[in-house]
């Protein structure tokens, strides 16, 4: 009979969970005993301190009553997890259905000795598709490992080696350099992006200036490209060391059929993924990435992405022949026959839009641009005519970012039908390639409009499991024909 | 506003006629829409779960739509007649069955 684990979180989860409250008792606590010891009466402040403290002491019991009631224990290939509070609950899952498990340490809980494990199972249905524990450092390990043994099939060694624990196996396995780490950094900035918010702030700035300050045109030039280089700057710096510190020790490795990520300093996070339970593979590529010929790999899988800390990437941003060689190394299963000498991450390798896609997207631009110049039009009755040539401005901007949008899109998005793989190309100024299996698309959607069909075209989308909610994928418009030759390739 | 009514009133004639859905062994496939049509594609080895719900004006008229839930999303068969719901969530139930025993069977399971 198998032995059964019983795992509790860990006390500081109370702390963690209930800090306001622990903050408002110690101030309520600070102001009583100003007012009452030191004062001699209870004045009104005093009175209201004492009621927070009563709601703040009621909070903390209500948790810590909780914390004793949740459990988590594991009995050979079944785990449960057990909520014995007002609203009962019991999630059974079965070990091989777990698509991560993630190992993560913040400030707080690298002090306390403590780990979260929180794991994800292979389901969109989000009542039973994340667990979260607060455990203690050897006994985080020992979950994982747990976890692990049945997703690597390779028997029960591992549970009484302990030795071998999650640190030494990174030590086998290549960390990232600082200055690898650096340029990553670097070349996943999304620098429009930062410009485009830049330019916004400028603009709300320079509107709420002083009605009577009369402003030239000259004036708010200088102002808006001061304002937006300025906030660019900083923007970009910040983006900068958030991601230096987030991405700091970046290790990716393969054991057997499990795929192990760890990165971070303040909040560091070790990822276990089953190869089974990863849906795609996407190569991205910011602008910047794109002008410096660099890309990164990130992977589609639910539970991994879906926080804000958490990063789905297996590799940091690097150049083709070694992107290529880190994808044969990581998963070479989703590697299309067609890729296996090279990767092919450019629009060239791939099969362009056919040429007709350009009716559709000057129809398009000349749409978009109208309905631009009508807003523009009702906006100029609005304001004053000191900011008209601002109005103007903003609307020739807007029609250029649609035209150099749809220029854009049309020069970035490609396709390749393989065998058992589907790559699709997408993007604007970044590029996003998508290697998906035919086998782990979900649901796929052909749509055709009456244009595309008199064009003899459609594209359509591909949905497929990654985080809560599942992803959809754009195809992009391919001809009428090859339709039939895609739906018969995802049928198998 | 004319468009808008008119629209309301065209838009659903064409919808009814456009609709189409199509099962087989392997797949269940719906065509819908009006202007722009989809159509949408799922093997039945994917889905997760079959559900099926009327309301208050589908019960009087006797019809109801299967929802088709995959891993990546969902599917609607709607407006069809209850009896032909309930025959199509049998099937459906029956084949995700037969998986997931051919799936033990593969692992060496017991069933």
């Amino acid at each position: 009979m198998d032995k059964t684990y019983r795992f509790r979180n860990h006390f500081c989860k109370v702390l963690e969970d209930n800090y306001i409250c622990l903050l408002l008792l110690l101030g309520g606590i600070i102001t009583l005993v100003s007012d009452v010891i030191i004062g001699g009466k209870l004045t009104g402040d005093a009175i209201i301190s004492l009621l927070l403290c009563a709601i703040a002491i009621v909070v903390i019991i209500i948790s810590i009553i909780s914390w004793k009631k949740i459990s988590l224990y594991i009995e050979g290939p079944t785990l449960v997890y057990e909520k014995n509070t007002l609203n009962k609950q019991t999630i059974t899952i079965n070990l091989k259905d777990v698509s991560n498990v993630n190992v993560s340490r913040n400030i707080f809980e690298a002090i306390t000795g403590t780990r979260k494990v929180k794991l994800d199972v292979n389901s969109t249905a989000a009542t039973e598709a994340e667990i979260t524990m607060c455990l203690k450092k050897n006994e985080a390990e020992l979950f994982e490992s747990l976890v692990s043994r049945h997703e690597e099939k390779i028997g029960d060694s591992i549970i009484e080696d302990q030795a071998e624990s999650v640190e030494t196996v990174q030590e086998k396995v290549k960390v990232a350099g600082i200055t690898e780490v650096l340029a990553h950094s670097f070349f996943s900035l999304k620098f429009f992006s930062m410009i485009a918010v830049s330019l916004l702030v400028g603009v709300m700035a320079l509107f709420s200036a002083e009605e009577d300050e009369v402003l030239t045109i000259i004036d708010i030039g200088m102002g808006m490209g001061f304002m937006t280089g300025f906030i660019s700057v900083i923007a970009g710096g910040v983006a900068f060391v958030k991601q230096f510190f987030a991405y700091y020790g970046f290790v990716a490795d393969r054991r057997e059929n499990i795929i192990n990520v760890s990165y971070g300093v303040f909040n560091k996070h070790n990822f276990k993924m089953p190869v089974d339970k990863i849906s795609a593979v996407v190569i991205t590529s910011s602008f910047i990435g794109r002008i410096f010929n660099r890309a990164y790999i990130q992977i589609k899988c639910i539970g991994v992405g879906d926080e804000e800390t958490e990063k789905s990437i297996i590799t940091l941003s690097l150049s083709k022949e070694r992107l290529h060689k880190e994808l044969l190394r990581l998963l070479p299963e989703f590697l299309p026959e067609e890729m296996q000498d090279s990767l092919m991450v450019s629009r060239n390798d791939m099969h362009k839009e056919p040429p007709r896609v350009k009716v559709l997207y000057i129809v398009y631009g000349l749409i978009m641009s109208a309905f631009i110049l009508l807003i523009g039009v009702c906006a100029m009755s609005f304001v004053d005519k000191q900011f008209a040539i601002i109005v103007v401005a903003i609307v020739i901007l807007f029609v250029i970012y649609t035209i150099l949008f749809l220029v854009g899109k049309y020069h970035t998005s490609g396709y390749l039908l393989c065998d058992n793989h589907i790559v699709l190309c997408n993007g604007v100024l970044s590029r996003t390639t998508t290697i998906v299996r035919y086998k782990t698309i979900e649901t796929m959607v052909m749509s055709e409009g009456l244009l595309l069909k008199k064009l003899s075209l459609c594209r359509g989308s591909i949905n497929i499991k990654a985080s809560l909610v599942g992803e959809v994928v754009d195809i992009c418009h391919i001809e009428s024909e090859q339709k039939q030759e895609l739906i018969d390739r995802y049928l198998g | 506003m004319a468009l808008i009514a008119l629209n309301a009133i065209i838009s659903p004639l064409f919808r009814y006629h456009r609709y189409r859905y199509y099962l087989d062994s392997t797949s269940i496939e719906t065509i819908s829409g009006y202007i722009f049509v989809k159509h949408r594609i799922v093997p039945i080895e994917r889905i997760q779960n079959v559900s099926i719900s009327e309301g208050p004006i589908d019960r009087k008229f006797g019809v109801g739509k299967v929802t088709i839930v995959t891993g990546g999303g969902d599917i609607d068969i709607s407006n069809i007649s209850k009896n032909i719901a309930d025959e199509i969530c049998e099937m459906l139930k029956n084949k995700i069955n037969d998986i997931v025993i051919e799936g033990r069977c593969e692992d060496g399971q017991n069933i």
